[in-house]
């Protein structure tokens, strides 16, 4: 299969991997974050890291959509579920997202009506086919999804349907990638830069990184080689002492992005102030919301929002997940209290998750495999 | 905590991740062009009828689907 195939060569692999551990200097330790949440599942799934040396260690970043959405969000979405005119349409990973009082997927099965779609356009069908009722759509993800959502807006907006709306929950990543940089728990050597982000946005809005924070950035695709073959530029960028934005995923990401979703976006949605991310706090101009010009398909506006801030479960760690401080193992309700099928916080929810990758793909830190092969011992 | 689900009413998006939800966006061929900018695409699982708005596809293109909304051309 064209682009699929000549991604996954396990002789390049290897080959790229005797490259990497060739550029480590000794006794130097390097931590790379993967920001996407799509790069965690590749590596998990593919299990990259035994390619690596134990001196590289992969960090997860925040670019999990469900895994950042704060509790008191996931709360007002109920309250907003709840009302008897409403029809709630969500994307199918948000399902069992929980909220203080459990999730959609519980909700729905109390008779809430909650309908699980796979494209916001499909929350316009249903709108068409439900006149009398308001069709409310929970928008969540990054600038890969807001076009989508912003389409649908305008779609809708031409068709003068009266009866949608959108509870605008989109996120921007560069602010995240920031308060990251900022933060002072966490040190960082290079970024895997999100890829299908910037087929959006473009390689430009990281250059602040390799230039202000002298940190090197490689977008990357989403096929075991490219994710190799990217962390074989960033150690070449360190070892020669550059930091520079590259674009490794270059047969799908223009260096300037698309314009015409970045102009649907502009034309549907602004900046909020501020916006609350799990585990990473208030980040100010860090999520998007509907545009006063379209205030009628505003949730937040026609509906009361309780915008009640939640804190998490006292059990879990996802704020420490998500910056990348502590591991998924190292969280106390890893794959005890909380699994994919009962999920206490975010990261365990989306296959993306970093919790929930290395859950289904049985993996460990490199550190305890000599630990675990002991036990196994007689 | 929520209650426990009986096996099989957890949605499963094609393949292991969520196609619609997150970063990862499905690369699809265009089959043919269909009025207010939709087109049908082959996902290799079948066809399925997505929004072209944003980009300028063509029948027999490769386009970057998320979200049923085409992002990009791939390998143009």
């Amino acid at each position: 299969m064209r682009f699929v195939d000549e991604f996954r060569d396990a002789d390049k692999a290897h080959a790229l991997a005797a490259k990497i551990a060739a550029l480590c200097e000794p006794g130097r330790q390097y931590k790379l974050m993967e920001v996407c949440g799509g790069h965690t599942h590749t590596i998990y799934k593919h299990g990259l890291e035994d390619y690596l040396p134990e001196s590289i260690t992969l960090v997860h970043g925040p670019g999990c959509p469900v895994c950042v959405i704060p509790m008191g969000r996931v709360d007002d979405a109920m309250h907003l579920a709840s009302r008897p005119d409403v029809i709630m349409t969500s994307f199918g990973d948000m399902m069992r997202v929980p909220g203080s009082h459990g999730s959609f997927f519980d909700a729905k099965a109390n008779g809430t009506d909650i309908r699980m779609v796979y494209s916001p356009l499909d929350s316009l069908k249903i709108a068409r086919q439900n006149p009398d009722r308001r069709v409310v759509f929970m928008a969540i993800g990054f600038e890969t999804t807001a076009p989508s959502t912003a389409m649908t807006m305008l779609r809708a907006s031409a068709e003068g349907l009266q009866n949608f709306s959108v509870f605008c929950n989109h996120v921007t990543i560069i602010p995240a990638i920031k308060a990251i940089l900022d933060s002072p728990d966490l040190r960082l050597d290079g970024f895997i830069g999100p890829g299908h982000v910037s087929t959006v946005i473009g390689c430009r809005p990281y250059e602040f990184i390799a230039r202000d924070y002298g940190k090197p950035v490689v977008v990357a695709g989403f096929e075991p080689l490219d994710i190799l073959q990217s962390i074989y530029m960033l150690m070449l960028q360190l070892s020669q002492g550059r930091s520079e934005v590259e674009n490794q995923y270059s047969r799908v990401v223009p260096w300037d992005g698309n314009l015409v979703p970045l102009k649907a976006i502009g034309e549907t949605m602004e900046l909020r102030p501020y916006f609350e991310w799990r585990g990473l706090g208030f980040i100010s101009h860090s999520a998007l919301k509907v545009r006063e010009k379209y205030a009628a398909m505003d949730a937040e506006l026609l509906f009361e929002v309780p915008g009640v801030r939640v804190a998490d479960p006292k059990a879990c760690q996802c704020g420490e997940v998500l910056k990348g401080v502590l591991k998924p193992w190292e969280c106390k309700v890893f794959g005890t209290a909380c699994t994919p099928e009962t999920p206490i916080g975010t990261c365990m929810v989306s296959p993306e998750g970093a919790c929930a990758a290395y859950y289904n793909y049985g993996r460990m830190h490199r550190s305890r495999v000599p630990e675990a092969v002991r036990a196994g011992q007689p | 905590m929520t209650a426990e689900r009986p096996p099989g009413t957890v949605p499963e998006c094609h393949g292991d991740i969520c196609i619609t939800c997150s970063d990862v966006a499905v690369e699809v061929r265009v089959v043919r062009l269909l009025p207010d900018a939709l087109a049908v695409v082959d996902t290799g699982q079948g066809e399925e009828e997505v929004s072209v708005a944003l980009v300028a596809a063509a029948v027999g293109d490769t386009i970057l689907v998320h979200a049923g909304e085409a992002i990009a051309l791939v390998g143009r």
